[in-house]
């Protein structure tokens, strides 16, 4: 595994459920948010996205569900659940809390 | 709702493998469909936009390989690829492997047959509705654990307020006859709601509703009705009546005590009708035990409170009726206890459960000599199997991973001795609880495999041999890459630590053979004791035999002269060298007590005494002797005066040394006997009870009881040879009286020895097995030693050593690893072998013969399995040896 992966690891998951919240989305449609939303500092290794996917799933924080999508594709899509609602919730609070100690110390030391 | 969830996807993604995977595979193929599409529209041919996407994804194996983890597809592949793995590993050392999985096999087997028993006897509930709910209630008196009469029963059955339901079920048993029945059914009178309390409906059939009829166990229907289902109505014969057989049991339910089956329940209603005087207004016989069902929400300590006012109130009132003041203060004294009967009346497990929980560790501690083995199996093992341990975590397997695949290896060994063990105990279990009602057929424990047994067995074969796992998997995944790659594997110090790990291990299976056969050891010196000492008879030289002539219509002179003829016949025979008759012979299992007085002295409450009936010839016949006045002759007709004997314990504690001759005794409602002679002390109910006063009555002076006698005979040599010859004999007196086989005295001691015997000889299988085993592991150590020191041992022989000094070397590292283990095991025995006490007679636990005598056995056995490693090692050729590397 490369290192710019393993150092967003945790985050990633954090990316994902936020995405998902907003409306069910496929794999694709993920990866190309997550790049779009961060520019080019994240460097998500497309290939990276599935593995966490299919961890939340099984964690039961999303659930997926093949649908048809445009031009007669099928693909699977991933939707939050009630209880990915809540970890989302908890995870965004903790990651604000941790960025906000992180600046604290870059900008004081 | 979410470990619901995940098992869910896991067991989708196990079970619905090939589709999970193609829905994996499918949405990847989405992914990078979408992204070549995005290229081809930015411009690119479809061969460049597919190489763009490919480069952007990553490597869509390893992504699948995370995915398939995540999911853990793979932890049950892995788990399927281990045990596939382990098998061909144990296939390349097929010897090795078969002794560990034979060692575990023995000893899981002897565990799960003794634990079946333990299961069947303490832990099975019984097979009645909310069997939590009853209780046994008990009397507690000055001699122990005691019963209750019929009146004490309807007390408490109709004043108490904490039961709903009171059942009474006799102690005793009662039997009935089949004619041509291997064994005659044993059965027990019950309170007519004793069905209803437990909650137990016939199979067939229905309950008895009449006095004359019965309730009969599924086990008899089927063994002497052939599972007749016609079988109600027809007629089961108890004493002179016929029974009506009402219904048939449930197969499950076999009685109230665990290990003795009932074949039939008849009422209580029934009793008037077999015995010709009622017990049931009687306040003096106490031959009955009673079970309770809690009320809903009462607490058992609240019942016995109920039940305690009750009982003090029938005691007040018995005891009031009796003249005597201590004999009053002694009832007042007898105490309530309860207990759960949750798995059934406690009678056999109180005799019963400690042997067998000894017996228990007992197996346990064989167990871990079993699970030692495999543990210096895998030790050794490991060490061969560096290399190929080196190579994987070189190709990069994690030492979590490695650990798995170890453990996968041992659990496979637990798996396969466990199942092994298993069939072994479906025939252990039935030979130890035959065993342990050796000579007592009413005895079984229906011990068969239930969810518990199978649980236990399950438990511990997986148990040990992770346990035994756990060392070596975790010394060998410590092993280091490169060294072990390089081929080197003398300059390790893994061999020396490893070796020293076995060595610990065979000091540790020392000490525990030690202890085992130091416990058998003592058993079998206690049982010899038991039937040598003198018990003031002689044992050895005695025929007895049962007669009946009442049962063929003998009464009053014809009776008398019928006996009168035996004995002159028997005494004629050659190798008689005497021959009586009792009523009683000693240590059958049962006798009779009268209360004793001394005429002219105040009754002494309590003053009980053993009786029997004997006709003249009985002491000589027995050996026992006579010590004062005479035996009994035929002058003593029915028209002198009455007379009896005495013992010598009943002359010392009555008459404490002055003459006993000629002094008037009373003897229950008989008066005025007088004393003629004074015998030595015999045992009467059991060869362990203390000195016990006893009287003897002329059996022939007066009206012959209808009940019969035993003919007992001295003989000269061997007694079993006489024996047919004595039927003959016997049997031609009268044709229409029955002449059983005649049974050696110490044949029917014996069977007063069952517990012992079935111990002892259990304890010794299972010592027995212990030194296999040990010896098995030293064996398989020092040959492994010898094996790896080959090169050393060369090159000392090259430098001049003899090869009996390596033999020697080799003998006398095994009989160092005795000594450690004998060094443990001594003090472990002392401490441990305290448990016996109350199973030894005239024996003490830490005998130090019985010790020592142990100890040498274990190093005669060590230095047989040390002998072939040691020869081995001494014809080591240097040359061989020296090129070998």
């Amino acid at each position: 595994m490369s290192k710019p992966t393993d150092l967003v690891q945790g985050t990633l998951d954090l990316l994902i459920l936020k995405i998902v919240a907003l409306e069910p989305m496929h794999g694709w449609a993920i990866a190309q948010r997550i790049s779009q939303m961060s520019g080019d500092v994240l460097q998500v290794g497309q290939g990276s996205l599935y593995p966490a996917l299919h961890k939340l799933e099984q964690q039961g924080w999303i659930e997926a569900e093949w649908r048809d999508s445009e031009n007669n594709r099928r693909a699977k899509y991933y939707t939050l659940t009630r209880e990915g609602r809540r970890a989302l919730k908890l995870e965004s609070a903790q990651w604000e809390r941790l960025s906000a100690a992180i600046s604290l110390i870059v900008r004081h030391a | 709702m979410r470990v619901l969830r995940t098992i869910q996807l896991r067991l989708r993604s196990l079970l619905r493998s090939r589709r999970v995977e193609q829905e994996l595979e499918a949405e990847l193929r989405d992914h990078l469909e979408r992204q070549i599409d995005v290229h081809r529209a930015a411009g690119l041919s479809l061969a460049d936009a597919r190489r763009a996407a490919l480069r952007e994804f990553g490597n869509v194996a390893s992504v699948q390989e995370q995915c398939r983890d995540t999911r853990g597809v793979n932890w049950f592949e892995d788990l399927n690829r281990d045990v596939r793995y382990a098998f061909r590993s144990m296939r390349r050392s097929p010897g090795a492997i078969l002794v560990a999985v034979l060692s575990l096999a023995l000893a899981i087997g002897a565990n799960t047959a003794v634990f079946s028993v333990v299961n069947a006897l303490m832990l099975r509930r019984l097979p009645v509705v909310r069997p939590q709910e009853l209780l046994e209630i008990g009397r507690l008196t000055q001699y122990g654990r005691g019963n209750f009469s019929y009146p004490i029963y309807e007390r408490f059955r109709d004043e108490n307020t904490v039961f709903s339901g009171l059942l009474t079920v006799s102690s005793g048993t009662i039997e009935a006859a089949i004619r041509g029945a291997e064994r005659q059914p044993v059965g027990r009178y019950v309170s007519p709601d004793f069905f209803e309390v437990l909650g137990i409906s016939p199979a067939i059939g229905r309950v008895f509703s009449a006095p004359t009829q019965t309730v009969i166990s599924y086990g008899l229907w089927q063994r002497e009705f052939a599972g007749d289902p016609q079988v109600v109505g027809r007629t089961l014969d108890i004493d002179t009546i016929a029974f009506t057989i009402a219904g048939v049991l449930p197969r499950t339910f076999t009685g109230l005590v665990a290990g003795r089956p009932d074949d039939f329940f008849i009422s209580m209603e029934s009793e008037p009708l077999l015995r010709r005087r009622s017990w049931l207004r009687n306040r003096d016989f106490n031959w009955l035990t009673i079970v309770g069902r809690l009320k809903p929400g009462v607490a058992p300590s609240s019942a016995k409170a109920n039940l305690d006012v009750i009982f003090a109130r029938f005691l007040d009132e018995f005891a009031s009726g009796l003249s005597d003041v201590e004999a009053q203060r002694r009832v007042r004294a007898h105490r309530l206890v309860i207990e759960s009967a949750r798995t059934g009346l406690s009678a056999v497990r109180r005799e019963f459960s400690r042997p067998v929980l000894l017996l228990m560790g007992a197996v346990g501690l064989v167990l871990l000599i079993a699970s030692a083995n495999v543990v210096n199996l895998l030790l050794a093992r490991g060490t061969a199997r560096r290399r190929e341990i080196g190579l994987r975590l070189a190709i990069g397997a994690t030492r979590g991973r490695l650990v798995r695949q170890l453990l996968t290896e041992s659990a496979m060994l637990g798996l396969i001795g466990g199942v092994a063990g298993l069939a072994i105990a479906m025939r252990g279990t039935r030979a130890i609880a035959a065993l342990v009602a050796d000579g007592d057929p009413g005895m079984t424990f229906s011990a068969g495999p239930d969810v518990a047994v199978l649980a236990f067995t399950a438990v511990i074969s997986l148990g040990s041999a992770l346990l035994a796992g756990i060392v070596p998997a975790i010394r060998l995944s410590r092993t280091t890459v490169a060294p072990d790659l390089a081929g080197d594997t003398r300059a390790l110090n893994l061999t020396r630590s490893v070796t020293l790990w076995n060595r610990a291990l065979i000091a540790v299976q020392v000490a525990l053979s030690l202890l085992l056969l130091a416990g058998a050891s003592l058993l079998l010196a206690s049982l010899h004791k038991l039937r040598t000492f003198d018990a003031g008879f002689d044992r050895e030289h005695v025929l007895v035999m049962g007669l009946n002539p009442a049962k063929a219509g003998y009464e009053g002179d014809r009776l008398l002269a019928y006996y009168r003829e035996v004995l002159e016949r028997v005494r004629q025979m050659p190798r008689v060298r005497a021959a009586g008759l009792s009523l009683v012979t000693p240590v059958s299992g049962g006798g009779v007590d009268l209360t004793f007085g001394v005429e002219g002295r105040p009754a002494e409450p309590d003053a009980m005494v053993y009786v029997n009936e004997v006709s003249d010839g009985y002491f000589a016949a027995l050996g026992t002797r006579l010590l004062l006045g005479r035996e009994f002759n035929r002058a003593d007709g029915p028209n002198s005066p009455p007379i009896v004997i005495v013992n010598d314990a009943l002359s010392r504690r009555y008459f404490s040394g002055q003459n006993p001759m000629g002094r008037r005794v009373r003897l229950g409602n008989q008066e005025g006997l007088e004393i003629v002679g004074v015998v030595a002390t015999s045992k009467y109910l059991s060869l362990r009870e203390e000195d016990h006063p006893a009287v003897y009555l002329p059996a022939l002076q007066k009206r012959v009881q209808a009940w019969g006698l035993t003919l007992v005979v001295g003989t000269s040599g061997d007694p079993a040879a006489l024996g047919p010859a004595l039927r003959q004999e016997v049997g031609a007196v009268a044709a229409a009286v029955a002449a059983p086989a005649a049974s050696t005295l110490s044949a029917q001691i014996d069977r007063s020895l069952v517990k012992e015997r079935g111990m002892t000889r259990l304890l010794g299988a299972f010592a027995a097995l212990a030194l296999l085993l040990a010896s098995a592991g030293l064996y398989g150590v020092l040959g492994y030693a010898v094996t790896r020191r080959t090169n050393e041992i060369g090159v000392r022989l090259a430098l001049g050593a003899t090869p009996g000094t390596v033999l020697w070397s080799v003998l006398r590292e095994s009989c160092a690893l005795v000594a450690i283990g004998v060094a443990i095991g001594v003090p472990a025995a002392l401490a441990l072998t305290r448990l016996l006490a109350s199973q030894l007679y005239d024996v003490t636990p830490t005998d130090p013969w019985v010790l020592s005598g142990a100890a040498a056995c274990l190093f005669i056995v060590a230095l047989a399995a040390a002998s072939q490693p040691a020869w081995r090692a001494s014809r080591v050729d240097p040359l061989v040896a020296l090129r070998y590397e």
